[in-house]
């Protein structure tokens, strides 16, 4: 068991390896096929800013991880968004000096809260991914 | 009308209007018969003759002066190939035409009808003067004047040749004239012109039959001459009686009667025939009927495939244009959603999140940003800069303090500068990571996430939705569209059936017109022969058929023929026998006997039958002649003679003797004749006799075909 703790840093937090519990990333690649998004991290986003919306933390026990996105293809390559994003995520956590790894566990927490969450509300919705923005602009407005 | 007919069906009809309206009585037919004979008896010569394009002459015109009683004789001279026979064969042509092979003895006697016709058609256009075909004249003529009791005659034929030089049946043309102003005789409606002409010359001169007996050249006296004399006898009673045109009248009679009978002796040829033609009637009727109703059928069937045409038109106005187009939107509007999905997909994940992290948090967020980002200012060397320019400045307000005091206040200063820094730590240490960072870019990038959301991702739905619309108004358009064609198709299909049918209807017309078409002939047919048959039966006195009224005329006629020929035969008896006596000088024949049957007997002057001896053929020749003579006597002796190479086979004494013959036998004698055959004293022996002379010479001017023209005087260096 390592104990080193890293500090969080935007160059590591960019290159590192983000995944979520192997039967999230299953729910994931389904929501992508179903809502016509082309690439993973796209529903991997929604999912995880939905549920940052729940004030609470996210309490997910996760055995088994899925397949990796890099962190600046989930958080976005440009800084200022990888910035945002992980200023959303700390701040939401409440804690402070957040080590990488404890904020690669949020996230993968957050990823498959989100994504529970996402089929909670979108499991009624037919129409693809315009339907999926509509549903979630009207209860997020 | 006495005479040959060429068309028997055209004669038989015309008997059918003969016996149908008028009763022949015995005693009127002896009378027309008497008539014609009469005729016959009267004294006609020769006047003129005109010739163009006639054989050897391009144009010739011969005047024979009105004869005296004592000069009787025209003498025409010519060597052979000058045109002596060509005069003659004028003659006969010009006066019977195709008469002249049918009953003239020309042509193959013993051929059909149809042959001599066409033999003589060959002989006329072997007769148009060559160098005139040359030339490329196409007719020729011949005009035949005579002087008859009542006038003067002038019978006028014309031939018209083809480029071919062929002569066709209706090619000739006769013109009669009679009197001193030459009117033309007109011809009877419905006869033709060439048999009622020949009819008109056998009355007035001669039936065509009487050509060998004053027509003829000596050749062919000498061809009669060994002739059975029985025949002979025959041949010259019947010609001179007309009685070979008596005898196919009664022979047309018996044909017409045959005929005619073979309908009327079946008395159920009527009631058959009726019976026929209602049954036709029903059957036209019943095709009329079941034409209407196929009529019928095809306008319905039209009427039905018209109205669909005109619907399946109005459908096709407004379908196949719009089809395309909407299809096309629908096409584009698809696509152009797909792009739309893919862009939408890509900007919610990048914008959609600023919106669902909810707006506490994001506020949260943000104000620990700016903290950590004014506590950096403070923090930062700017700050400490500020500090000094702010204790600086204390330096500079008036009214100056002491140092030790303005030492006091800046270190307080100095010191609440410093106590104030702590409280930020905590939010510093959370936001570490953004050390180095510039927050405010963050903060800035946060509220713009946010604004965008709001302002793109609508305006994605909005334009998914629009074209969402398209696609579903395309979808319904074209729902639309396929319904007008599965109509169409409908449409179609009923169509196909209705013309299927309608060509069935159509034949089906076709097939009762044919059929309509046949009974209609088939009754007019039929209802012809039975009026035809009604009329007979009405025409006729007290219900007799018309074959009774024929066939009692023919048994008329033969009965006359019975009666009248024998009546002659004592005279022609005694005529021949002094004809002969005056022609032989060996008069060994005294005494011939004709006996009713017609059959010769020839006595010696010791009264023995010499019937069966054989004789020269200069004797036959005498005896013809007597024969010829005597035949002219019977119908009158007034009959003008036209004789070709007349003294040819003769010696001198019978010479002598047939030229003293022709100029005492009071007929007007033309004798074409060779220098060498009437000359010298045979010319002196009847100069005195003669009333005028011509010379035949032939000219050819270029050594070609040349003409034969006529000059007066005969052979005047041999006769001085």
């Amino acid at each position: 068991m390592s104990t080193v703790r890293y500090p969080l840093q935007l160059g590591d937090i960019a290159r590192a390896d983000f995944r979520t519990s192997l039967p999230a990333d299953h729910e994931n690649s389904r929501f992508q096929r179903e809502w016509g998004f082309t690439f993973r991290y796209q529903p991997a986003r929604l999912a995880i800013s939905v549920s940052l919306s729940d004030p609470t933390p996210p309490s997910t026990h996760i055995e088994a991880y899925g397949k990796p996105i890099k962190g600046d293809t989930l958080f976005g390559q440009d800084e200022s968004d990888l910035a945002a994003w992980i200023a959303i995520i700390v701040e939401h956590s409440g804690a402070d000096d957040l080590s990488r790894r404890e904020f690669q566990d949020l996230v993968a927490q957050h990823w498959a809260r989100g994504l529970n969450m996402l089929e909670l509300k979108l499991n009624k919705i037919e129409d693809g991914i315009v339907s999926v923005v509509e549903n979630l602009l009207a209860t997020h407005p | 009308m006495l005479g040959s007919h060429k068309n028997r069906r055209r004669l038989f009809l015309h008997f059918d209007s003969i016996f149908a309206s008028t009763t022949i009585e015995p005693e009127e037919l002896r009378n027309q018969i008497a008539a014609v004979h009469d005729g016959l008896r009267r004294r006609c010569q020769f006047k003129r003759i005109r010739m163009s394009n006639w054989k050897a002459f391009d144009a010739a015109d011969l005047e024979f002066p009105t004869t005296a009683p004592d000069r009787p004789i025209v003498l025409i001279g010519g060597n052979n190939g000058n045109g002596k026979t060509s005069i003659l064969d004028a003659l006969i042509a010009g006066l019977y035409g195709v008469g002249s092979f049918i009953d003239g003895g020309r042509g193959s006697v013993q051929a059909s009808e149809v042959v001599r016709r066409a033999e003589y058609r060959s002989f006329i256009e072997r007769a148009f003067h060559k160098p005139a075909y040359d030339r490329g004249e196409r007719m020729s003529s011949v005009v035949v004047e005579l002087s008859i009791p009542n006038g003067q005659m002038e019978i006028e034929r014309r031939w018209y040749f083809d480029d071919d030089g062929q002569l066709f049946e209706d090619d000739e043309e006769v013109v009669i004239r009679l009197g001193k102003d030459r009117d033309i005789v007109a011809v009877p409606q419905d006869e033709d012109p060439i048999s009622f002409y020949e009819s008109l010359v056998a009355s007035i001169v001669a039936p065509a039959s009487m050509i060998p007996f004053f027509l003829f050249d000596g050749e062919r006296v000498v061809e009669l001459g060994r002739r059975d004399i029985r025949e002979q006898v025959r041949i010259g009673i019947e010609s001179a009686l007309g009685i070979s045109s008596l005898k196919r009248l009664a022979a047309d009679l018996s044909d017409y009667v045959k005929d005619r009978s073979r309908d009327l002796v079946d008395e159920d040829v009527d009631a058959e025939l009726r019976r026929d033609v209602t049954e036709l009637e029903d059957k036209q009727a019943e095709c009329v009927r079941e034409r209407d109703a196929v009529e019928a059928e095809a306008a319905t069937l039209k009427q039905r495939r018209d109205a669909i045409v005109h619907d399946m038109g109005a459908l096709t106005n407004q379908s196949f244009k719009d089809r395309h187009e909407t299809l096309e939107a629908k096409h584009n509007a698809i696509q152009q959603l797909a792009g739309l999905r893919s862009e939408m997909a890509a900007t919610a994940s990048r914008l959609l999140p600023y919106l669902l992290f909810g707006r506490p948090l994001m506020k949260r967020t943000i104000s620990a940003l700016e903290k950590t980002a004014s506590s950096r200012v403070l923090d930062g060397n700017p700050s400490e800069l500020a500090l000094e320019n702010l204790l600086n400045a204390l330096d500079q307000i008036e009214p100056k303090v002491d140092l030790a005091t303005g030492r006091m206040i800046k270190e307080r200063v100095r010191s609440a500068w410093t106590v104030s820094r702590p409280a930020n730590v905590a939010d510093q240490a959370r936001h570490k990571y953004l050390d180095r960072y510039d927050v405010e870019r963050v903060i800035q990038g946060l509220g713009q996430g946010v604004q965008d959301a709001k302002v793109q991702l609508p305006e994605f739905i909005r334009r998914a939705k629009e074209l969402g619309q398209i696609v579903k108004d395309s979808d319904e358009a074209l729902q639309f569209e396929e319904g007008i064609e599965s109509a169409r198709s409908r449409y179609s299909a009923v169509l196909r059936e209705i013309n299927g049918e309608l060509e069935a209807v159509e034949r089906k017309q076709r097939e009762i017109a044919q059929q309509l078409w046949h009974i209609e002939n088939e009754l007019v047919a039929k209802r012809t022969n039975l009026e035809r048959r009604l009329i007979q039966r009405r025409g006729t006195a007290a219900g007799l058929p018309v074959v009774d009224a024929a066939t009692s005329l023919r048994i008329e006629i033969l009965n006359a023929i019975d009666q009248i020929v024998p009546e002659y035969y004592a005279a022609l008896a005694d005529k021949v026998s002094s004809n002969y006596r005056q022609l032989a000088h060996k008069t060994v024949i005294q005494r011939i006997e004709i006996n009713e049957d017609g059959s010769v007997k020839i006595f010696d002057a010791a009264g023995a039958d010499i019937s069966q001896a054989e004789a020269s053929a200069g004797e036959n020749q005498i005896f013809a002649t007597s024969l010829i003579s005597a035949v002219g006597g019977l119908v009158g002796s007034q009959l003008p003679l036209v004789i070709d190479t007349p003294l040819g086979r003769l010696d001198t004494a019978h010479r002598e003797r047939v030229l003293d013959f022709f100029k005492n036998g009071g007929s007007q004698v033309i004798i074409l004749s060779q220098p060498e055959e009437v000359g010298g004293r045979y010319y002196d022996q009847i100069a005195d006799s003669i009333s005028a002379e011509y010379t035949l010479s032939y000219r050819s001017d270029d050594g070609l075909l040349g003409s034969t023209v006529l000059e007066d005087g005969y052979f005047r260096q041999r006769a001085a």
